[in-house]
């Protein structure tokens, strides 16, 4: 489960990133993060993940502050960044050594979860080359690969249908799926409101720092033309942000 | 040819040459003028040492008549360099820069942009050789009493022989790298091209003062039979070198010499202009092309990545291999460890005999007193100061977040500590300084044969030296981490917290070495001191770092 309780951010003490946002997203389910360019998404990606410190407020990541409680609320998660290029001089396999190190994650575990995914995501062949070798796409299948070595509670991924081949896109949802289906949560953030209709069981759409909608697809639906897509209700909910 | 000189200047910008004094920015600009006096010293080094020779070859050259073979020598000697250093230059700059695919779509003609790519070439050239050949070619023509048009002639040579070796070079390179796999890895090349670059500069210095070091009648035999062999081949290989060495021999003007010069410089460019057309373009943009080669992993291979490792080690190892991977790094901060000893007795190997040679060196070492105390305090003082420089000098702890640059971001979600991945990377700086001084120190020891019971003052003294270096250099990085940097060069060779660094590590020797000399008086009493001071303040800085470390890294906002 991971909670925002209140959390603001602002840049230079000027811009308001994130504006008192609170937000719930239980386990077992698909969380879906919109917003247009600059809304906040990221901002509030790195503010879970312990990149950047909330200027106020908490955020709980099983029950673990991800401020008074750092090390045990990191270990909850798997973070699939935005921009793949992470270690470009390392191999692939010793990505995937230094993540299962730094997880603690135990030996027999370990190998068979990377045998398993690489399988599953087509880069087996691929582990024994340097990752600047990696096309985008092969980069992060192996971020993916290595947010998952240690079974985390959470999974986390911003954008990360960027670069995926079609393929690969089609088992990445499944993955999430099965991954939610297990009880744990999967956070992702999309441009892609498609994928946002079709796999998500929840979602929020941030926009100036604030949200403008969190609930179910349904929900949202409730709130607007039964007929609508998730597209014209997510350019209307900007739009109304925007006037007030 | 405006559009060619506007376009050189874009690449030299974007190479950081022509950014000096272009910047507005007051923290670049303090960037670009460490780079600016880094480059002043090395020009004034080299120049000093280069004019030393300069003086005392042609002192030894000037009784045997044979001083008006100096230009030719030089001229010859630089158009080799030129040669071999422009195939190196010619590839990172027409192939590694990567910048041709966005210089394509522009309205540019292909004679435009190889032209431009050769003129950035031939600035990088033209500043080694400025470096090598004008303090030698000015002392020429100082103790020869040369008219001012030998010095207008030194400069116009100075400028365009080098296109001649330079153009043949780039012709060779184009042809090699649109017909053959030849230096498609990136780091490699750049490995093994920036240690022949490095060893190259320093041989060729090297040589000529040894060469100022040889009697009269040596010296003569090695440049009649040596030195004139290789400097005529040069001058048959590139045309251009014999009227170089011509018109600044000659007290008079030799017009058809200078004419001849201009025509082949003309024409070797053309050649290369013709050659570039037809095979540069397809050889550049192919290096461009990605899509992950595959290399089967064996069930052994994936066996080893599921065995758990330490976590400190797994820190330490990712550092590691990052740090002997990128070739910037490599060159930078780990082969400096290893090379310091060679520079330190450069001045002995090349000495002449006025000044202290290697066996003198040997002979006064082995004439120590080791029964008394002062010989002792100076030999571990030396030891201490040694392995303290090293540490400070190789710059790992002081750029250990700006390497990590935007990465840095990494350090924040992983479930580790701050305090032990800063711990790590400090941990990474003093292995390789240990591993630098230890084989230091065992050559050393084999050379000068002490007694061995010094052995174990020395390695009591060493751990501390190379632990407080690394653990105060770290702070620096803590608190400005260079972390947005287009190119690897700006984390390690264009951040200041390196040069902060060796400066504290100077104090540091000093404060330590100071007190064990008040106490030389009693040799085990200044190597408590050698032990105990920098110890006192590795466990300061040790509980400083566990204060300071979460609340910094939090604060970073990469």
């Amino acid at each position: 489960m991971i909670e925002l309780l209140n959390v603001s951010k602002s840049y230079h003490s000027e811009v308001k990133a994130v504006d008192n946002i609170n937000l719930t997203i239980p386990d077992g389910r698909i969380f879906g993060f919109l917003g247009p360019n600059g809304a906040g998404k990221t901002t509030t990606i790195k503010m879970i993940t312990g990149i950047l410190s909330p200027d106020s407020g908490d955020i709980l990541l099983q029950g673990n502050s991800i401020i008074n409680n750092a090390l045990a609320a990191k270990r909850c998660f798997g973070l699939v960044p935005d921009d793949p290029n992470v270690f470009p001089r390392l191999r692939g396999l010793e990505y995937l050594k230094f993540m299962g190190d730094v997880y603690q994650v135990p030996t027999e575990q370990r190998t068979e979860r990377i045998a398993s995914l690489a399988k599953r995501l087509s880069l087996t062949d691929a582990l024994g080359e340097k990752i600047q070798s990696y096309s985008h796409g092969m980069r992060q299948k192996l971020m993916i690969i290595g947010a998952l070595l240690h079974a985390p509670d959470i999974w986390i991924l911003d954008e990360p249908m960027t670069g995926l081949d079609p393929q690969s896109a089609f088992e990445l949802k499944n993955m999430m799926r099965e991954h939610a289906d297990k009880g744990k949560t999967v956070f992702f953030s999309t441009h892609v409101l498609e994928v946002a209709e079709r796999i998500c069981d929840d979602l929020a759409v941030i926009d100036h720092g604030q949200i403008r909608f969190s609930g179910t697809l349904e929900q949202m639906r409730e709130q607007s033309r039964a007929d609508e897509s998730l597209e014209s209700m997510f350019l209307r909910l900007v739009a109304e942000g925007e006037k007030s | 040819m405006r559009q060619i000189l506007r376009l050189t200047y874009i690449m030299l910008k974007g190479n950081g040459i022509a950014s000096l004094g272009s910047d507005a920015r007051k923290k670049r600009k303090f960037g670009s003028l460490g780079s600016l006096l880094l480059f002043l010293f090395l020009f004034v080094y080299l120049g000093a040492m280069m004019s030393g020779s300069s003086i005392g070859i042609y002192k030894m050259l000037e009784p045997l008549s044979l001083t008006t073979m100096i230009p030719g020598l030089y001229l010859s000697a630089a158009a080799i360099m030129t040669f071999v250093f422009g195939a190196v230059y010619v590839i990172s700059i027409f192939y590694y820069s990567s910048d041709v695919t966005r210089f394509l779509p522009l309205p540019l003609k292909a004679g435009e942009i190889i032209s431009a790519k050769l003129l950035v070439t031939a600035v990088y050239i033209e500043m080694v050789m400025a470096m090598l050949l004008l303090p030698s070619l000015t002392v020429y023509g100082v103790l020869s009493e040369a008219s001012f048009q030998y010095y207008v002639l030194m400069v116009l040579s100075l400028i365009l022989m080098p296109f001649i070796p330079l153009c043949l070079a780039a012709v060779i390179v184009i042809l090699l790298m649109r017909l053959t796999p030849f230096a498609r890895n990136k780091d490699r090349f750049n490995t093994v091209s920036g240690l022949v670059l490095m060893l190259g500069t320093f041989g060729f210095v090297f040589f000529i003062q040894n060469l100022s070091s040889k009697t009269d009648g040596d010296l003569a035999q090695i440049i009649e039979n040596g030195a004139a062999n290789v400097s005529s081949a040069a001058m048959s290989v590139f045309p251009g070198v014999r009227q170089a060495a011509s018109l600044l021999t000659s007290s008079r003007l030799e017009l058809l010499d200078l004419l001849l010069l201009i025509l082949f410089v003309a024409v070797s460019w053309l050649i290369m202009l013709l050659a570039g057309r037809a095979f540069y373009f397809q050889g550049a943009v192919s290096m461009g092309v990605s899509g992950g080669r595959k290399r089967k992993i064996s069930s052994g291979e994936l066996a080893a990545a599921g065995k758990s490792g330490n976590i400190f080690w797994t820190l330490m190892l990712k550092d590691i291999r990052i740090l002997l991977r990128t070739p910037i790094f490599l060159m930078n901060n780990v082969i400096m460890n290893f090379i310091w000893p060679i520079f330190l007795l450069v001045p002995f190997i090349t000495g002449s005999e006025e000044t202290i040679q290697l066996p003198a060196l040997r002979l006064m070492a082995q004439q120590l007193n080791y029964s008394s105390n002062l010989p002792i305090t100076i030999v571990m003082s030396i030891v201490f100061g040694f392995a303290a420089f090293v540490t400070g000098t190789n710059g790992i702890a002081a750029s250990c977040l700006s390497r990590e640059g935007r990465l840095l971001y990494f350090m924040k979600i992983i479930p580790v500590s701050y305090n032990k991945q800063i711990l790590a990377k400090v941990s990474v700086s003093v292995m390789m300084a240990v591993f630098g001084c230890l084989i230091a120190l065992i050559a050393g020891w084999i050379f000068f044969l002490p007694p061995i019971w010094l052995a174990l003052p020395l390695l009591l003294v060493l751990p501390a030296a190379v632990i407080l270096p690394a653990l105060a250099s770290v702070f620096f990085d803590l608190l400005w981490p260079k972390l947005h940097w287009d190119n690897e060069q700006r984390a390690v060779k264009q951040n200041m917290n390196v040069l902060y660094g060796m400066l504290v590590t100077m104090l540091l020797i000093a404060v330590t070495i100071v007190p064990s000399f008040l106490l030389s008086w009693f040799w085990p009493a200044a190597l408590a001191a050698l032990i105990i001071i920098p110890w006192t303040l590795i466990i300061a800085l040790f509980f400083l770092l566990r204060l300071m470390a979460t609340r910094q890294m939090i604060g970073i906002e990469a």
